[in-house]
This record gives C-alpha cells, sequence and structure tokens, in this order.
C-alpha cells in the first residue's frame, strides 16, 4: 500500500480552485435556451405515456411515444436510396449482418443536411380501400418500430416515389427505387402502372423472389381485380384475365390490364381522394382521384 | 472580482454543447417571418438593419428545417420566365441562386391541403401573415406553376388546394412564387 503525504494533496486542490477561478473570469455564461427550442414542448397532461421533463422548467415535457417498446431514431446523416435497419442505422448495403431490413430512404428534406425526410415501407401489402389503407398503415409495425409510427402518405410525399419531369428532363426516381426495392431480400417492388406487364432485365435482379403467394392487383376506378402467383421468380396470372399473360413473366411483375393507383391521405374533395399512379405512362406519376370503396395500393412511409 | 462556481462552469458547457448540434437554435413554425439577417421571427420587425424577405409555410419533423416563400410576387409568366425570375431573384441577405421556383410536392403545400377530411387552412393562415407585413403581397386565387412539369406543366391552385397537372403548356402565364430552403 502507497503511502500518500498529505500536502501534495492539499498543493494540488490549492492549484486546481485557483485555475477554475481564473477560467471562471473569462467565462460570460449565456442565458439558457428556453425549453421549446429544446423540444420540450408538452406539458404532462400531453403524455399519459410518460415524458422527459425539461431541465429549465419542470412543467415543459418531451413525450414518449405510445409504447415503450422501442423509440425508433435515424441514427445519422442519410442518403437518398440508403437502407433503413431496424436499429435506425442506414446503409447503402442492401444487407448489413445481424441487422434487418425495414425500410428505404426515398426522400431528403432540402436543406435537412440528410438529418430529415421520408422513409418507405418496404413491405407492399395487398390492395385495399382506403380506410383499409389507413388503418394498416396506422397499425403497421416492424422490428424496432412501434405502432403510430408509420401512416399512410399525404399527396406531396407520395409524388416523391415517382418519377418526375423538371426543365423537360427526366429524374429516374421510380425505376432507382424499384433497383434497390429489388435487391433488398424479402422487400415488395412498387406497383407498374402500365398496359402490359413489365419484366425487369436480368442484370437487375439480385435478388429473385422464391416464396409463393396470391396477390391482387387493381386499379381503384375498379374493384375488378387480376391475382397473380409469386412462383420462384415468376408471376403467373391466374385470374380471370389468364390469358392475357400466357407465358411467365420475371419478377417482379407489378403490372396488369389495369393501371394500378396508390392511395394517398389527401382528400380531393367530396367522399373523393387522390390517388397516383407512379409510373403509368413508364416515365412520371398520374394523378387522379377515387372514393373511399374501390381498391387501390398503398405504401406505409414514416418522417424522420 | 466575481467568481463563478465549478457547477456554475459545468452548466455553462452544457448549454453550450446543447446549442452546438441543432442548426437553428429556435424552433421555427408556419408563419414566421424570415429576416435578412437570417433569423426567423413569428412577430414583425420592419426597420432598415432587418428587413422581412420570406415567410415560413413548412416546417420538416423537428423544426429545424423547412422552406421559404418569398414576399414578393412578380406579374403573371410562363415556365421559363418563371425558373430564370426565381433563379435570379435577389432581395437582402440572401445571394442570386439561393430561390428558385418550387417543384410540385413543395408547391401543393404551400396552399390548402385536406388530410382525411381535416383541412390546414394554410392559404389563409399564410395570407394572414402576409397582409400584415408592408413589403409583402398576398397569394391569390388561380394557378401557380411548378418546377416539376409533366410534358406540359403541373401547377397547382393553392386557394382550393386543386392540383392539375398536364393541362396546360409551357407557354402558358400563371402566377410564380419563388422558394427556398432552410
Amino acid at each position: 500500500m502507497h503511502n500518500i503525504k498529505f500536502y501534495p494533496i492539499v498543493m494540488s486542490l490549492s492549484f486546481l480552485a485557483a485555475a477554475s477561478t481564473a477560467l471562471a473570469d473569462d467565462i460570460n455564461c449565456t442565458k439558457a435556451p428556453d425549453c421549446a427550442t429544446l423540444g420540450y414542448t408538452k406539458t404532462s397532461a400531453d403524455c399519459p405515456k410518460g415524458g422527459v421533463k425539461c431541465p429549465f422548467d419542470s412543467n415543459k415535457m418531451f413525450c414518449l411515444k405510445n409504447t415503450t417498446a422501442y423509440d425508433f431514431q435515424i441514427t445519422q446523416a442519410v442518403k437518398l436510396y440508403d437502407v433503413v435497419y431496424h436499429d435506425g442505422t442506414t446503409s447503402t448495403n442492401t444487407a448489413v449482418a445481424g441487422k434487418t431490413p425495414i425500410g428505404l430512404v426515398y426522400h431528403v428534406d432540402p436543406g435537412s443536411d440528410g438529418k430529415h425526410g421520408l422513409i418507405m415501407s418496404l413491405e407492399q401489402p395487398v390492395v385495399g380501400t382506403r380506410p383499409e389503407a389507413i388503418e394498416y398503415c396506422n397499425n403497421y409495425v416492424i422490428k424496432g418500430t412501434n405502432v403510430g409510427d408509420w401512416r399512410l402518405p399525404t399527396l406531396p410525399e407520395m409524388l416523391h416515389m415517382g418519377n418526375e419531369y423538371s426543365l423537360g428532363k427526366l429524374n429516374t426516381k421510380y425505376w432507382d427505387l424499384q433497383k434497390k426495392l429489388i435487391a433488398i431480400k424479402n422487400a415488395d417492388p412498387l406497383t407498374y402502372g402500365g398496359a402490359v406487364a413489365y419484366a425487369f432485365t436480368p442484370d437487375n435482379i439480385t435478388n429473385p423472389k422464391t416464396i409463393s403467394s396470391i396477390r391482387r392487383i387493381s386499379l381503384v376506378s375498379s374493384d375488378y381485380y387480376v391475382a397473380f402467383a409469386r412462383n420462384n421468380g415468376y408471376a403467373v396470372n391466374t385470374g380471370s384475365y389468364a390469358g392475357y399473360f400466357n407465358q411467365p413473366v420475371e419478377w417482379p411483375l407489378v403490372g396488369g390490364v389495369y393501371v394500378p393507383a396508390y392511395w394517398s391521405i389527401s382528400d380531393y374533395g367530396g367522399n373523393y381522394h387522390y390517388v397516383i399512379q407512379l409510373n403509368k405512362t413508364q416515365n412520371n406519376y398520374v394523378i387522379g382521384n377515387s372514393s373511399n370503396s374501390l381498391y387501390g395500393h398503398f405504401r406505409c412511409i414514416m418522417d424522420f | 472580482m466575481k467568481k463563478i462556481s465549478l457547477k456554475q462552469i459545468l452548466t455553462c458547457c452544457a448549454i453550450w454543447g446543447s446549442l452546438i448540434y441543432p442548426k437553428h437554435s429556435q424552433a421555427v413554425d408556419v408563419g414566421d417571418v424570415f429576416y435578412s439577417d437570417g433569423t426567423f421571427s413569428s412577430t414583425i420587425t420592419e426597420d432598415a438593419n432587418k428587413l422581412p424577405i420570406g415567410l415560413v409555410y413548412w416546417v420538416g419533423k423537428g423544426k429545424d428545417h423547412g422552406l421559404i416563400m418569398s414576399l414578393k410576387q412578380p406579374a403573371d409568366m410562363n415556365y421559363a420566365d418563371a425558373y430564370k425570375h426565381c433563379n435570379n431573384y435577389e432581395v437582402l441577405g440572401t445571394d442570386p441562386g439561393s430561390w428558385r421556383l418550387p417543384d410540385f410536392p413543395e408547391l401543393i403545400m404551400m396552399g390548402n391541403e385536406i388530410w382525411n377530411g381535416v383541412k390546414n387552412n394554410k392559404f389563409t393562415i399564410l395570407n394572414d401573415k402576409l397582409s400584415k407585413i408592408s413589403i409583402a403581397q398576398k397569394l391569390v386565387n388561380g394557378n401557380y406553376v411548378a418546377y416539376t412539369q409533366r410534358s406540359a406543366g403541373n401547377y397547382v391552385d393553392l386557394s382550393s388546394g386543386t392540383i392539375s397537372q398536364n393541362n396546360t403548356t409551357s407557354a402558358t402565364s400563371m402566377h410564380v412564387r419563388c422558394v427556398r430552403s432552410f
């Protein structure tokens, strides 16, 4: 055991005290920021599931989410088309060992330095009515996220999924998203809106589907649907228009006889609501409107 | 000599640390005024050193970024002229090139929207604020041109929230409002 003399400790403390006093003379403290600036904008009444109190005003709180299972947060600045994983990390890679891909960054807010934007789910459910779409997305949950994190997009948010012309030049957003979705295991592609089936070239198929399932494809202006079976990378029409696709088509076949459209949460007016055909003519989206009860595609999103 | 305790020093450091990360030290809301010195405020101040130059019309999650519309509205013009006008738009405190013609989704968010039966009344909210700024011009009824086109042009009637596409030619004159992001 070491013996420590008392006077060196006293000397050290004296030097520390002197140094802190000198340092303090050069520091001008600023006024504490208000709690709203720091994100504490709620009261305890607003936070039935609990929250965190502002250190400068205990009456102001930051609410915790509806459930306490996860608090999903993006952990780093992102880039367009980054894959989002269950732990909030992102990567340009379509697979990371030990992590579950749960979404794809399809829009980055201008001016946010990659910190904010929109994530689309990797799953595209079977078509449904608009109320079904709203309910599905409001209750959608996947590893790392909670019920309430996802929702049906607004019209402007939906438009970011499609190709757009600017100054007469076409961007390739829709196709770039498709290429990424195809490469992610178990991800569903966006639905192609053409009058004929579309097959991706073999070069684009890095992860052919091998599952078998049935999916309805529908135009919201008609409740008629066509059934397809996914089977070993092929989609085969098994519905009433069975003769239309008279040969297997390479996955992902997501087109149909009718042009499918996506639901948005935005209302057109009256009982009609905005729908978007993301890629009707292989170049651009088309906006339409439809009543609640018809079938449409939908894709859940979350903002970050 | 005024002495400051170690506790006060640590508190001070903690506060400085909390101020480093946010891009803006103040949460910004729709309807806040953007000033020539780069600041935002919900109140209106007009003097030679601090002029209002824009109005926040959309804020993203975290309220530290969003979109600002110009206070000025030029005479109606066609798509090509509107594009040039906004790219060259200059106002005290901002450089040419920092403003632009809004893309289609950005323009939609400038007007009234209804989400599952709930109307946001943004057109009225923005115009109420614009009417209180002496150098600002209010949004008007009719169609505004978007940067994003189809083969002809996209436009939005901000007051009705009606969204149209491919129904006009690029030569058609429409209302114009420049925007910038923050």
